[in-house]
């Protein structure tokens, strides 16, 4: 664990804690109600699948956990923070070196090498010694071959594991992903998986994980399905609790 | 996160972007043809520019049709100035081979008062300050003059009666006059040579001057005690007068110009607005990413300024280099037209245009790049959840301010600058409507076609705003170019063409009464036709119906002549026209009467030489100017003739194989002036030539703008295209007839546009025809070839560059990616 990163007490708080969590948006029909009384916690170091239909809700509850976007309703608490306390510009200070993500379309800067995609988070999250830390994100994930090449010359699997590095390179506390296998095929999906997994238990990182493959889902030690914009757990564990409306009402705070 | 170094970064690796290079030539070009301008007209200013006081060689000047009354040089020597007398006058020079029209400068010791000559002694010489005037047989002749007259110096060519010696070249004159076109060459002699001359007397049109320089409050005094004495054409000028002159007359030229480079720099500022919004649109996935790693959004406004900041640097050097280049080809154009040789080209100029690009980028560039700054970090998960708010459409009114602004700044002159805009918004939406018209017949075209037509028409009318746009630029810029390549040539030709075959050509004045008689048998002897001879008397009005006239050029001393029955070319308009023998009468023509203020029934009164005669004013004359005959504004009846001091003036033509024959007349009729009217013509077309090659120049910015606006146009569409032409593969069209399909659009769109840009200019054409020359303009084939040719090859070009991709991309990625 390195010292100088701002996670040092991450094993000692929660990196995510959501209560009655609501989100509304206005429609031609009436209030759209798109996440409803979403209440969760997640320990350092576990990992929560959220699966669902398309349209559940799900992609959109990912972006309020992350704090890319504010609750109509209720609170939650990113990396020790109260994301209510904070403005936009807030919660990207918030989101440095805290969090990061892994998305379905990877996302890389296509006019930057897989080495400056790493380095551009890092240096965004103002973390010393960028470029040390990209090479050994990409040596991690098996890319120290490429690292000068531009996304357009990397294949699919090999862009999503540059995505990857670019994650974890910052040593964040959470990461949340979006249908990280959803734009591969399933080998290349299942070793993605497997670099995702294996990263997350080295690193201690916490991991959100949002997909409708059920594979994918089963490797995570808690599964939560939404429905109409509502969380039901699918498996309780004993380290941690996904709450919906109907359980008991959540004592654990942060 | 080092702004300028991730916004350096981010730069250089968008080479690809078709977006950014729009971005880039968009604002070049508007360098580019604000340079070319201001770079030229600077190295114009500076050649004018003249130390206080040279611009008359003097710091006064009297002066007047007769010559000047003893007591003025008298006072002037009194208040200590010094004096040199002067007399310019127009006339006809003869060499050993031929004659031409000189504008003859006499003067005497001590001119000029202000300034230095430059003189040389041959043409591939270098030239010296003087402080010399030529001595008496001797004169300086301009080195255009050379050409006219096919000598050489050394040569004699006869002033009047007067031989006179070409010992010098006259290279510099500190009061030249006339601004930078000179009709004639100058020839510079000794006063002492015109006075002996047959030139000056009764009815010559030189001009008396005096020139007076000194100490300033002795010049203030002079003009003071001089000004109020002034009667009849008596003038008097002061250096600051002249140089305001000058100043405006280039100021003029400047502004001119200036709008030229206005409509490329207005395209442009279209193509830079159309290619920011499509850059925009593009970063946003970048943005959001950015903010989703944590940058605020203040750090990525800094980012994106700094973009744009190294954009218009880039943009500058480009266009900087292209305006250099184009100020230098003008100068070239102009160079033989030019009497004063260009100073060097500095580079302050373009820190001027530098600063206009940058307010072009900050005016219509930035505000789609605000837009920015407000990306949702969710965009990231969902890209339907970024929606541009309303908040957005406030920025929008910035672009409208500096459209507004731009044209108002540069020209200076607020009126001139919403006539510009609105004369280039109407232009803009006759041709947009045209466009728009064309594009609802191609739509119901598309409904009969099939395969790549289908596909081509079809995309065409998908896209028709962009396809407007489009055909809108080119079209204005083709038009502009078509009118001043094709129209002005056509205009020149058809409206000489249109002359009746022996349309007079040549005049011959200041015919003594009793040379009259043989002048016309001699003329008929050698070939003239449609030979009129008219007398011509000077005389002063005094009074309109017992009134004093209104001041004015059209009043004063004026030009009578006298006939017995209505002369050719003229038609009655008000009143009857006298018989012959009918007395105390006079005709008025039209123009003359309306500027005057005279009619029907007014009694006017005229002094010559103190001997009054009046007239009444029994009808008015619509006359036809075009003909080229003699023509007056005042005819009286006969018997004015038994009164009036006066001299006779000819016109007729004269076939090419008489003028030897002409020639040998003139030279033995000393006193008299024969002016190749032709030849006058000829030169001032060659003028308005050249000054239309140069301004040709600057409109073909315009043109490069249009296309620009043409690429980004193209390239906000590109995307569109790219999805069609995929998901008609994946129906099963083949390669052919996505190509197929694509060129019928361009090859549509180029049609258009030729079509609105030749049809504009044609319309154009003849309504100058008609109003300006009272002619049929008959546009030929050339227009519409080159007008086609052009547009074809631009668009299609265009397209292609543009478009390439559209037809190398695999369907399957593109419907992946979607």
């Amino acid at each position: 664990m390195n010292e100088s990163s701002p996670n040092s007490d991450k094993r000692n708080q929660k990196p995510l804690v959501a209560r009655n969590v609501g989100y509304a948006v206005d429609a031609p029909g009436g209030r759209l109600e798109i996440v409803k009384d979403i209440s969760l916690d997640l320990n350092a170091g576990q990992t929560l699948a959220i699966v669902g239909a398309s349209g559940s809700g799900k992609t959109t509850l990912l972006g309020l956990l992350a704090g890319l976007e504010t609750p109509t309703e209720g609170a939650i608490r990113l990396a020790g923070r109260n994301l209510d306390d904070l403005d936009e510009d807030g919660r990207a200070r918030l989101r440095r070196a805290r969090v990061g993500f892994v998305f379905q379309s990877f996302h890389l800067l296509p006019s930057l090498t897989a080495l400056e995609n790493v380095m551009l988070a890092l240096e965004i999250g103002r973390i010393d010694k960028p470029r040390e830390r990209a090479l050994k994100a990409l040596g991690q994930v098996g890319l120290d071959h490429r690292l000068d090449h531009y996304p357009r010359q990397l294949s699919g699997g090999e862009q999503q594991r540059v995505a990857i590095a670019r994650a974890f390179a910052g040593n964040p506390a959470i990461l949340f992903a979006d249908e990280p296998t959803g734009n591969l095929d399933r080998k290349t999906g299942d070793a993605v998986a497997d670099l995702l997994f294996d990263l997350n238990k080295q690193n201690g990182t916490a991991l959100v994980l949002v997909t409708h493959d059920p594979r994918l889902a089963e490797r995570c030690a808690n599964v939560a399905t939404m429905d109409d914009g509502r969380l039901t757990s699918a498996r309780p564990d004993e380290s941690s609790q996904a709450h919906g409306s109907r359980q008991a009402a959540g004592q654990n705070g942060a | 996160m080092n702004s300028a170094a991730l916004s350096g970064r981010l730069l250089l690796r968008q080479g690809r972007s078709g977006a950014l290079w729009m971005l880039i030539a968009g604002l070049a070009v508007a360098t580019a043809a604000l340079s070319a301008v201001s770079l030229f007209t600077d190295r114009v200013g500076r050649a004018l520019e003249r130390q206080a006081g040279e611009v008359l060689a003097a710091d006064v000047v009297v002066s007047d049709r007769n010559p000047l009354p003893d007591e003025i040089a008298a006072r002037a020597a009194e208040l200590g100035l010094s004096t040199s007398p002067m007399i310019t006058l127009s006339t006809v020079l003869f060499s050993d081979e031929t004659s031409a029209l000189f504008d003859v400068k006499a003067v005497s010791e001590g001119y000029p008062l202000r300034g230095a000559l430059k003189v040389a002694d041959a043409l591939d010489q270098p030239d010296t300050t003087t402080a010399a005037i030529p001595a008496p047989g001797k004169a300086w002749i301009a080195p255009s003059g050379l050409r006219s007259l096919d000598i050489a110096p050394g040569d004699t060519v006869l002033l009047g009666e007067r031989e006179l010696t070409v010992a010098k070249l006259l290279t510099y004159e500190p009061d030249q006059g006339g601004g930078p076109f000179m009709l004639s060459p100058r020839l510079l002699v000794n006063l002492a040579d015109l006075d002996g001359s047959s030139l000056l007397g009764a009815g010559s049109r030189a001009r008396y001057r005096l020139l007076a320089a000194g100490e300033e409050r002795a010049v203030d005094r002079f003009i003071q005690r001089t000004e109020p004495e002034l009667s009849g054409r008596q003038r008097l000028q002061t250096a600051g007068e002249a140089e305001a002159q000058t100043d405006e007359a280039l100021e003029q030229a400047r502004r001119f110009l200036a709008v030229a480079a206005l409509t490329a720099v207005i395209l442009a500022a279209v193509a830079v607005l159309l290619a920011a919004m499509r850059f925009s649109r593009a970063q946003r996935d970048l943005i959001a990413i950015l903010k989703a790693f944590g940058a605020e959004s203040n750090e990525v406004m800094r980012a994106i300024s700094l973009l744009l900041l190294w954009l218009v640097l880039f943009a500058v050097v480009l266009g900087g280099i292209a305006g250099v280049a184009g100020q230098h080809l003008i100068a070239q154009i102009l160079t033989t037209q030019l009497t004063t040789d260009l100073p060097g080209m500095r580079l302050q100029p373009l820190a001027g245009s530098a600063l206009f690009t940058l307010l072009l980028a900050v005016g219509f560039a930035l505000p789609p790049l605000l837009s920015l700054k407000r990306v949702p970090p969710m965009r990231i998960l969902n890209r339907s959840l970024d929606v541009p708010g309303a908040r957005e459409r406030v920025a929008w009114l910035i672009p409208i301010i500096a459209a507004l602004a731009i044209p108002v700044y540069e020209l200076g002159d607020l009126q001139l600058a919403l006539l510009m805009l609105g004369g280039s918004a109407l232009l803009a939406g006759l041709l947009a409507l045209a466009a728009w018209g064309a594009m609802l017949a191609t739509r119901k075209l598309s409904a009969t076609a099939s395969g790549a037509w289908r596909f081509g028409l079809a995309g065409l009318s998908r896209r028709s705003g962009a396809s407007i746009l489009q055909i809108t630029a080119l079209g204005l810029g083709l038009m502009a170019l078509l009118l001043l390549m094709v129209v002005r040539g056509e205009l020149i030709g058809q409206w000489r063409a249109s002359l009746p075959a022996d349309t007079p050509d040549h005049f011959m004045v200041n015919i003594q009464p009793d040379q009259a008689d043989r002048v016309r048998e001699e003329l008929e002897e050698i070939g003239a036709r449609q030979l009129q001879i008219r007398p011509m008397a000077n005389a002063q009005l005094t009074q309109i119906s017992g009134e004093t006239p209104p001041e004015g050029g059209f009043t004063g001393q004026v030009n009578l002549s006298w006939i017995d029955r209505i002369p050719p070319a003229n038609e009655i308009a008000e009143g009857e026209f006298w018989q012959p023998g009918d007395s105390g009468q006079i005709s008025v023509a039209r123009r003359w009467a309306d500027r005057v203020g005279v009619s029907v029934g007014d009694r006017m009164t005229f002094d010559s030489g103190g001997r009054e005669f009046s007239a009444e004013v029994t009808n008015i004359r619509d006359v036809e100017w075009n003909s080229f005959n003699v023509n007056f504004f005042l005819l009286v009846t006969p018997e004015a003739g038994e009164m009036l001091p006066h001299q006779f003036v000819a016109s007729f033509y004269l076939p090419p194989e008489g003028a030897q024959a002409l020639d040998d007349l003139a030279r033995s009729l000393p006193n008299t002036s024969v002016l190749d009217v032709g030849a006058l013509i000829e030169r001032v077309f060659e003028i308005i030539n050249q000054v239309s090659q140069a301004a040709q120049v600057v409109f073909a910015f315009t043109l490069i703008a249009g296309l620009v606006v043409l690429l980004a146009a193209l390239e906000a569409t590109r995307d569109q295209r790219r999805s069609e032409a995929a998901l008609i593969r994946t129906l099963g069209a083949d390669n052919a007839t996505v190509r197929n399909g694509l060129l019928i659009e361009y090859a549509i769109m180029a049609a258009i546009a030729a079509a609105l840009a030749t049809l504009g200019a044609a319309v154009t054409g003849w309504i100058m025809a008609d109003e300006l020359f009272g002619f049929d303009y008959q546009p030929g084939v050339t227009l519409f070839a080159l007008g086609f040719t052009a547009s074809a090859l631009l668009v299609v070009g265009a397209g292609w560059l543009g478009n390439r991709s559209v037809l190398s991309t695999p369907p399957v990625r593109i419907l992946r990616a979607g």
